[in-house]
């Protein structure tokens, strides 16, 4: 049965630390970013995050020092600049470890916990020496032709923002919708399933959304938490209702800079009583 | 119209001409003159290109950015009656290993690239304790192996970025030979190289990187100066063809009225 609160109490209830998380959306789109927040709010720490492509999300969480090991096939503020405390993390403190993934063999990861195989295999991760520095990665040869072999993902937890929820635990596409993967996959190989919507509604509702030609992006067979997080994904942009804050990213980047910089970043629109969006 | 331009406008029409009409190809949003370039050769010389844009949209007729119609929700309907068709993300990722094999070529932005074709989008030093951490390769290091071709492109030349070896191999070079011995000789890796000084390639008796043109506001020197290895330069070699009036008035009026491609040369 799935389990409909607010924000800050699924957040204490569900996430641990040392649970594997894996993040839906990508490159400052369909972040879960509220629920980000929450967890710097919760001061969570060690933490083991999945995710195709980090942003904000992994900064600010890398930031205040709450993630133990890092999955991703790149952190950066796409149009914007390097992540600041993705590199200090790495090249300075040692305080996370990260493992790089290219784009597709991360996908193929995910696609692989989701049908329940352990090991996927690929090929375009050859001749990249990403194979030589994860134990993880394995040169195998079916009929003759070389292929990398990749571990399934399968977390603990997959945290998605999507559009709306309905009471039974159903989540819906808005009427026109782009970039789902990034928040499907991630989502279908977890054991549970946390989503924050832009609303919640009635059954009706839904039902009446289906009758319109719109489509469920989880069953309710899929979801096990839901929490309505108006703009829930802000700063990142979710097409086509809101677009990627760049502002508000460009604002983060400068601010992110100095730790006392940060600090006043975090208070203002973390910590704060309001955010400003 | 002026016909003056800009070293990021002679990218981007450089690219644009590395694309030929009925090919298919896919870009995502962050590597902006790669989009403008596609955009400004369905214009001009390549009206039959089948565009894959931003795991939606196939090729979309634009008055707005393509960054806009992502986000914007009138935007985006009103993309729907200027778009030829409608995909979804997913096949992306089943394109560039399945069955389809559709994608002719794709785009790189190397961090690093040495006079093989390595590209390093990930670690300077040690790769647990590196020196200097790049934002990773995203899809860089898998399309080299997924596209039929890679078109590179570097907005700032300099030794920095062309180094004689890289410190970390993401995504594997020309390097022919061992394409042929892991099966993987469908696919040229990259195939040329466009930058703010002029157009590389591999086409060399040795099959390492040579300067196939020089950009009319370059030099021979300025590319040797910021060239981190020797790379080859042969003695007639040509001035790359200059921004045709035509192709600056398409840019500037219909493929990037709002000078997307600056992001590329702001940014590196």
């Amino acid at each position: 049965m799935v389990v409909i609160g607010p924000v800050d109490e699924l957040v204490r209830k569900i996430i641990t630390p040392k649970k594997k998380i894996s993040f839906g959306g990508a490159a400052l789109f369909l972040k879960p970013m509220e629920v980000v927040r929450e967890i710097i709010r919760q001061e969570i720490k060690g933490l083991k995050i999945y995710t195709l492509i980090g942003d904000l999300d992994i900064d600010l969480l890398l930031g205040v020092n709450a993630i133990k090991e890092l999955h991703a096939s790149y952190v950066g503020l796409p149009m914007v600049g390097m992540a600041k405390h993705f590199r200090t993390a790495i090249e300075k403190e040692q305080s996370v470890v990260f493992k790089e993934w290219t784009e597709l063999s991360m996908v193929r990861a995910f696609q692989a916990g989701a049908i329940g195989t352990p090991a996927i295999m690929l090929r375009t991760l050859l001749g990249s020496d990403l194979v030589k520095i994860r134990d993880d990665f394995e040169e195998v040869t079916y009929k003759g032709k070389m292929y990398i072999q990749v571990p399934a993902i399968v977390p603990d937890l997959a945290i998605v923002h999507a559009y709306a929820a309905d009471k039974n635990g159903n989540v819906y596409y808005p009427k026109h919708h782009a970039l789902d993967e990034f928040s499907t996959l991630p989502a279908h190989c977890a054991k549970e399933l946390f989503v924050t919507v832009e609303k919640i509604i009635t059954n009706e509702e839904g039902r009446d959304l289906i009758k319109n030609g719109q489509s469920t992006m989880f069953s309710s067979i899929d979801t096990d938490y839901i929490a309505e997080a108006p703009r829930g994904a802000w700063p990142s942009g979710f097409p086509p209702f809101y677009a990627s804050d760049m502002g508000h990213i460009m604002t983060y980047s400068g601010m992110a800079q100095m730790p006392e910089t940060f600090q006043m970043y975090l208070q203002e629109y973390i910590f704060g009583e309001k955010e400003e969006n | 119209m002026s016909s003056e331009y800009t070293p990021i406008d002679q990218i981007v029409v450089s690219l644009s001409r590395e694309i030929n009409n009925n090919e298919t190809c896919y870009t995502g949003i962050a590597i902006p003159s790669a989009v403008v370039a596609v955009q400004l050769a369905r214009m001009t010389h390549a009206p039959n290109l089948k565009f894959f844009y931003g795991g939606y949209w196939i090729n979309p007729d634009l008055d707005v950015d393509l960054f806009t119609i992502m986000t914007d929700t009138e935007a985006f309907r009103n993309s729907i009656s200027k778009a030829q068709g409608f995909s979804h993300l997913i096949r992306l990722y089943e394109y560039w290993e399945g069955p389809k094999h559709t994608l002719s070529f794709g785009f790189i932005r190397p961090a690093q690239i040495d006079q093989f074709g390595n590209i390093n989008n990930s670690v300077i030093g040690d790769p647990n304790h590196p020196k200097f951490r790049f934002p990773g390769g995203a899809a860089a290091g898998d399309i080299s192996n997924a596209c039929s071709r890679v078109i590179a492109y570097v907005p700032r030349h300099d030794a920095r970025t062309f180094v004689e070896k890289v410190d970390f191999i993401t995504g594997k070079g020309a390097s022919p030979e061992w394409r042929k011995r892991v099966g993987l000789d469908n696919y040229t890796g990259i195939a040329s190289i466009i930058t703010d000084l002029g157009i590389l390639d591999f086409n060399s008796p040795s099959g390492t990187m040579r300067v196939r043109s020089i950009h009319e506001f370059s030099t021979t020197e300025e590319i040797r100066e910021n060239t981190g290895f020797d790379l080859e330069i042969p003695p007639d070699v040509p001035t790359t063809e200059v921004p045709t009036q035509v192709e600056l008035e398409v840019l500037r009026t219909k493929a990037d009225p709002l000078e997307i491609r600056n992001f590329d040369s702001r940014n590196r």
